[in-house]
């Protein structure tokens, strides 16, 4: 009873597996911090240090007018000017964004007799960082694309200011000539570990050093303007600034060693290893049916044949066997299957041929025989209804068995690359470093493979009970 | 037929099983698509033509199919594998070096965890239906669904990496590759054959390594074990002279370990057997885990690299060691089974 229960409950995630997880573990990756803690570790005493992922900017593009309002601007000159005088505009432009509709326009349309040395135009955009912990990494975007320009060095450069007050510079360039498609700066990714912000810190982690404390962290783009004589006119199209921070923890089951979530990767695993489980299972079972079906019922020659062959597969070693041939054969999901079916019948078809044997000496199937009926249509119709208890007891017992052998074979190293297994996780476990430590990346998918099986198991038992009033025991 | 006959039943058996797996071995390497020396014959047509065949002949590549199954079957019997791909040393030397490794802990393991099932399993028996039963029986039937790799991973991360208790790799200190290994007790020869008595420094190193994977071996075989003798068991303790070495007064240790475990101890026996026979295919899986320098954890990197003349090698062994086993099972089935002996 218990078994059939979290067979259900197993079969259910399977098949509910891409409406619970948003992510498809085989093509995302880095969607968090690497090693990142399960996020429920955040509530456990001693760890409040732990972050979780941080969207600064909830609408990173200007689809409309009003996102505008959520950003502050400063604009500062050299001579200082006053406002009305000053050169600069900063408004909203429908038509020409990058991906979305809509993005932010600076314009620079120098005034008559003006002789400014440069000016300074900021884009602020303050968020609150609410944890007392670094984010494992962050990365910062901005794309802009210059329209026109004209006797002007512009500079646009991104920072970021903590709550003191500090600025940290993630990057900065200069440009003289417009850019005919939109330029999408990654301005720093700390995964590896490159970009001004390393420098600044004598290449290390900037994660750390940068945010330090809970509070309000300020994401800053920056255009300086330096016009030189003859400046004229000039536009910046500024869309989809963002700053995404990756904290370190995530997700139900914590992320593995390329940030892919630990939880995805169980549930697409389960639809694997069942299908594995079951459908090499159920090859066994049905290629030591027919031949226990023919040898019990045909008996002499063919009997005594098909005994020693399959008593000569028994003796090849299974895993050796299996590996080999999965090396060979190469190790698609389907040769897997196929081999483990292929190794497991022959316990099966002795069990089946017994029964047989016994059931052929009844006295029904003689009058079958004596009223004309085909040796086909005995075994199909009067000795495989018979048999069929046998049967599924002995398919609910063998997947285990199934599922071990993938698991194994997974484990070892010869799984199919596009699919995700529980096997596999254990593999990517045990082979990457640091791995043997990651507690939450090792526990689940065993731990999952045994409950599996250890379900199956009970259902097996449970329906040995049930169709072989034998041996019921008297409660 | 009487044992004489059984017997010779069984050798005649084993030879055609024997021949069985040279052939199924020659076919695979040989003939399959994609088998090894396919794809070095392919590889050959980017040489000139002399050296192909130059090299086709030297390698015997090039002569019919028949002649070279011939010369197969004469290696295969003769022990002669051939050189590894992977540093030209002969097969058989690199298995001489690992096989003392892989049976040290394979054999303990297996021996321990018959010890401890069969014990534990008359126990159980004993106290039918009680805490024991029932919890032992559910213990067993847990750790016989769990994967191996996955406990051993667990024990490793448990032992090694957190508490730091036990070392999690290799068979011996590392430190004796450099330092050399601590003075034996006695070293010498005898009838010109070296012989070298570990002294306690080196046993101490060695179990210390040992003790890890053994203990998580035994944990995961003493369960099939146990299973078994608890149901032969009860089997067997529903006989009357059961009743009989009760009602005389003997010790219940006695009663159960003398009468009833000799009786219902015959397929005990021939389970045990099979499973040496298995023992080597479950190396694998357990050696690798454990990083232990054994003939498991050689083969798997065979596969691997796939190193040809090693897995040849090695598949024949294991075939062989699996037929060897049932014969010595059936053997003993025989001698000990009076129903063979005389009837």
């Amino acid at each position: 009873m218990i078994g059939l229960i979290i067979l259900v409950l197993f079969v259910g995630i399977s098949f509910a597996a891409p409406v619970v997880t948003p992510y498809d573990p085989t093509y995302q990756t880095y969607i968090s911090g690497v090693y990142a803690y399960p996020s429920w570790f955040r509530y456990l005493p001693n760890n409040q240090h732990l972050s979780d992922n941080v969207l600064a900017i909830e609408k990173p593009g200007f689809d409309s007018p009003v996102a505008l309002g959520d950003w502050d601007f400063n604009i500062t000159t050299t001579p200082p000017t006053s406002e009305i005088e000053q050169p600069i505009e900063i408004t909203y432009e429908r038509e020409s964004g990058n991906l979305r509709k809509g993005a932010l326009a600076l314009t620079f349309l120098p005034k008559a007799g003006q002789m400014l040395e440069d000016i300074n135009a900021t884009i602020t955009r303050t968020f609150n960082y609410p944890y007392t912990g670094p984010p494992s990494r962050f990365r910062g975007y901005v794309t802009f694309q210059i329209k026109e320009i004209e006797n002007v060095t512009l500079k646009i450069s991104v920072f970021l200011e903590d709550p003191k007050g500090s600025k940290y510079v993630m990057c900065t360039d200069a440009y003289s000539q417009t850019t005919p498609k939109w330029v999408s700066v990654d301005s720093i990714d700390t995964i590896w570990q490159s970009g001004p912000l390393w420098r600044q810190f004598n290449n290390s982690d900037p994660a750390p050093r940068i945010f330090r404390s809970a509070g309000n962290y300020k994401y800053v783009v920056e255009a300086i303007l330096l016009p030189k004589e003859d400046a004229g006119p000039t536009t910046v199209y500024f869309d989809d600034l963002n700053l995404r921070m990756f904290g370190t923890s995530f997700g139900i089951l914590g992320t593995d060693y390329q940030g892919k979530d630990i939880f995805t990767d169980l549930v697409y695993g389960a639809r694997i290893s069942l299908f594995v489980g079951l459908l090499s299972a159920v090859l066994s079972v049905v290629i030591g049916l027919v031949v226990g079906l023919v040898s019990g019922f045909l008996g002499s020659v063919i009997d005594e044949l098909l005994m020693r062959f399959s008593d000569m597969l028994l003796v090849l070693p299974t895993l050796p066997l299996l590996l080999v041939l999965v090396a060979v054969l190469g190790p698609s999901i389907w040769n897997i299957i196929f081999l483990i079916g292929v190794m497991g019948w022959m316990g099966f078809a002795r069990v089946v041929r017994a029964q047989v044997l016994s059931l052929k000496e009844r006295p029904f199937i003689e009058a079958a025989t004596a009223v004309g009926a085909g040796k086909f249509h005995i075994i199909l119709r009067h000795i495989l209804p018979n048999v069929m208890s046998l049967v599924y007891v002995t398919l609910a017992l063998t997947v285990p068995g199934a599922i071990l052998s993938e698991a194994a074979l997974s484990w070892l190293g010869l799984f199919d690359p596009t699919v995700m297994s529980w096997g596999r996780m254990l593999h990517d476990a045990q082979s990457q470093a640091g791995g043997i430590k990651v507690w939450w990346w090792v526990i689940p998918p065993g731990l999952c493979i045994a409950i599996v099986s250890l379900s199956f198991i009970l259902l097996g038992y449970a329906l040995d009970e049930v169709l072989n009033p034998k041996l019921r025991q008297r409660r | 037929m009487g044992l004489r006959g059984y017997i010779m039943k069984r050798i005649l058996y084993m030879f055609v099983l024997l021949m069985f797996v040279i052939t199924l071995n020659f076919i695979i390497f040989a003939m399959m698509p994609g088998s090894p020396l396919e794809r070095f014959a392919s590889s050959m047509k980017l040489a000139s033509q002399e050296q192909a065949e130059e090299l086709l002949n030297r390698w015997g590549l090039n002569e019919s199919l028949g002649s070279r199954y011939l010369k197969y079957v004469q290696n295969m019997l003769t022990w002669n594998f051939g050189r590894s791909f992977l540093g030209n040393r002969p097969v058989v030397q690199e298995i001489s070096i690992r096989l003392s490794n892989t049976l040290l802990l394979m054999g303990s393991s297996t021996i321990l965890s018959l010890v401890l099932g069969v014990i534990l399993g008359v126990i159980a028996a004993h106290r039918r239906g009680g805490l024991f039963d029932s919890g032992s029986v559910l213990v067993s039937l847990t750790t016989y669904s769990l994967p191996t790799f996955w406990m051993g991973m667990i024990a490793l991360m448990v032992f090694s990496t957190q508490l730091g208790w036990l070392p999690g790799s290799s068979a011996y200190p590392p430190v004796w590759d450099y330092g050399g290994w601590p003075a034996p007790l006695w070293e010498g020869s005898i009838l010109g054959a070296q012989i070298v008595i570990p002294g306690p420094a080196t046993i101490g190193g060695i179990a210390y390594h040992l003790f890890l994977p053994m203990m998580v071996l035994t944990l995961f075989q003493y369960g099939g074990y146990l299973l078994l003798t608890r149901a032969t068991m009860l089997e067997a303790l529903t006989e009357d002279y059961i009743l009989t070495a009760r009602a005389k007064g003997l010790k219940e240790r006695t009663v159960l370990f003398k009468h009833a475990l000799k009786n219902a101890s015959l397929p005990l026996i021939t389970s045990a057997a099979i499973n040496f026979g298995f023992m080597l295919s479950g190396a694998i899986i357990t050696e690798t885990v454990f990083t232990w320098p054994g003939l498991g954890y050689w083969i798997w990197n065979s596969i691997i690299q796939l190193n040809y003349p090693a897995i040849q090698a090695v598949f024949y062994i294991i075939a062989l060691c699996v037929i060897i086993a049932n014969f010595i099972a059936d053997l003993l089935y025989g001698v000990i089974d009076p129903r063979i002996k005389f009837g």
